[in-house]
């Protein structure tokens, strides 16, 4: 039974992060049987969305060209005048919206991002570097989603499907924190987020993203920088889709139905700016 | 104007599906076949393989190693990629099968090697520090799979839907490279250490063939296979 409050904990949460007011799939997702269930990507105020046609893709362009274009470009590839300034010596620059290449998604590594995905990307913005579109209605956020979609021409025969979940979230307990540091060592985390997760492990200082630009890894013990978000949603969708376009893998590989290490390992990294 | 788009749609979809029934790859029993073989060599002395200085993992990876872009023996070149290009029918080949690609000695083993589409890659790693195998599809260089491979001997496997080169890096051991030549048949293969080749059971006719280096580049080569005969396909690199 705490697993419904758990979710509805997430659920508030995410919503001081002005996301539309809504329930994640997950909150349903909890009273099945079955042992994995979608990564809750969807709210369900976003189901009321424009269709995703040639006039809606002509309206969120205008949009774009509004809101965009000073640090994606005209034409996408990242090069707007404002890019210039900015992810000259370190990563990351504006995102080449036509390159394929998506970190926020919570679809396998090397897939395209859900639509959700992208949708959630503006209007969350990327912490400590996009800002936020929330600002702009659903409707319009959603055609910007189109829009963006419409410069990469891979996505009108892609079906990229979101990751599962495995396991179930556990509360965060002294016991659990444990179990999730030894994750966090067996699987070497440490070798780049450093030991305390201070960002400073061994290979830190030669990580760099797919432009070959230095990207230095998350010091995990400040959260309100995680640039996927920090709820325990984000946290299982950040470390087992990975951040592709970095040197972030994703792990989904290593966990395994019916364990609940993953979510141990949330914990762990939760408790690290406690 | 909706069923304008609409009628569009359904031609472009349409056309897409005629195209990719097109470049399929029919397996026959090839009862006739000939062999492609030959040797890929090189002018003059091989060029030598920069040393690599290594900063981290020392005391399993040593200090220095050398880049393994250029090898062979007796004017021979290795890991040069010969394929036949754009063959529609051909022989039968292990669609589950698995190409193997270790990360061994802080290298990725073998350097150079070739899959069928749909084919799986099993990803393992020999050394007790942590890699992570990084692939990158075709030359725009985009991230395929980025597998963290923490756990020694752990076997991660990872299937190939597209043709083209996949290139393998580690992100945690900058100079470690690796190439899967990934091909829609399983007319592909590897160059040995003195630089011989062979394809086998290839139907009678007219084939263009690549031949691929890493550092030297590619080229294509006219052959015809004759039913039952060896068609001999000899090409040197130079710098």
């Amino acid at each position: 039974m705490h697993l419904t409050k758990y979710f509805l904990y997430s659920v508030s949460a995410t919503a001081m992060l002005s996301l539309p007011a809504g329930t994640f799939s997950l909150v349903q997702a909890a009273g099945q049987k079955a042992k994995t269930v979608p990564l809750p990507i969807t709210v369900s105020a976003y189901t009321k969305r424009p269709q995703e046609n040639n006039k809606s893709v002509v309206e969120g362009r205008r949009i774009y060209d509004n809101a965009c274009t000073y640090c994606h470009g005209m034409s996408g590839k990242g090069d707007g005048p404002v890019a210039f300034y900015l992810g000259r010596t370190s990563a990351p620059r504006p995102r080449d919206l036509t390159s394929g290449t998506f970190k926020f998604r919570s679809t396998a590594s090397g897939e395209l991002p859900m639509d959700e995905d992208i949708f959630r990307t503006i209007t969350r913005g990327v912490t400590g570097y996009m800002p936020g579109f929330s600002s702009l209605s659903t409707s319009d956020r959603w055609k910007l989603v189109y829009y963006v979609k419409s410069l990469f021409p891979d996505f009108k025969d892609a079906a990229p499907e979101t990751t599962r979940i495995i396991g179930k979230p556990v509360p965060p307990s002294a016991t659990s924190i444990r179990k999730g540091y030894r994750i966090y060592q067996q699987f070497k985390c440490g070798e780049c987020h450093g030991s305390g997760g201070r960002g400073n492990g061994d290979k830190a200082p030669d990580l760099k993203d797919d432009w070959n630009l230095p990207l230095p890894p998350r010091d995990l013990t400040r959260p309100d920088s995680f640039k996927s978000g920090s709820e325990p949603a984000d946290l299982y969708r950040t470390i087992m889709t990975g951040f592709d376009g970095s040197a972030m893998p994703a792990y989904a590989d290593y966990f395994e139905d019916g364990d609940d290490d993953a979510w141990h390992l949330i914990n762990y990294i939760r408790s690290l700016s406690e | 104007m909706r069923m304008n788009h609409r009628g569009k749609w359904i031609g472009v979809t349409a056309a897409l599906m005629l195209a990719s029934v097109a470049n399929a790859y029919e397996a026959v029993i090839v009862s006739n076949g000939g062999t492609i073989s030959g040797r890929i060599s090189f002018n003059g002395a091989l060029p030598a393989n920069p040393v690599l200085e290594v900063t981290r993992d020392t005391e399993i990876c040593g200090t220095r190693i050398r880049a393994d872009y250029y090898l062979g023996s007796g004017g021979g070149l290795q890991n040069v990629v010969v394929a036949i290009e754009n063959i529609a029918r051909g022989k039968e080949y292990e669609k589950r099968g698995a190409v193997s690609l270790d990360n061994k000695n802080c290298m990725f083993s073998p350097h150079v090697t070739t899959a069928v589409k749909n084919q799986k890659l099993w990803v393992n790693n020999s050394d007790p520090v942590l890699h992570n195998t990084h692939f990158y599809h075709g030359a725009n260089m985009k991230t395929k799979y980025n597998i963290p491979m923490p756990l020694q001997n752990r076997i991660i496997k990872k299937p190939i839907r597209k043709a083209g080169i996949i290139t393998a890096q580690c992100d945690a051991h900058d100079w470690m490279l690796g190439y899967v030549y990934v091909t829609s048949h399983p007319y592909a293969t590897v160059t040995t250490p003195d630089g011989s080749f062979s394809l086998t059971d290839v139907p009678p006719g007219t084939y263009k063939v690549k031949i691929w280096h890493e550092k030297l580049g590619e080229v294509s080569q006219e052959v015809t296979v004759r039913a039952g005969a060896t068609a001999m396909l000899n090409y040197s690199f130079s710098k």
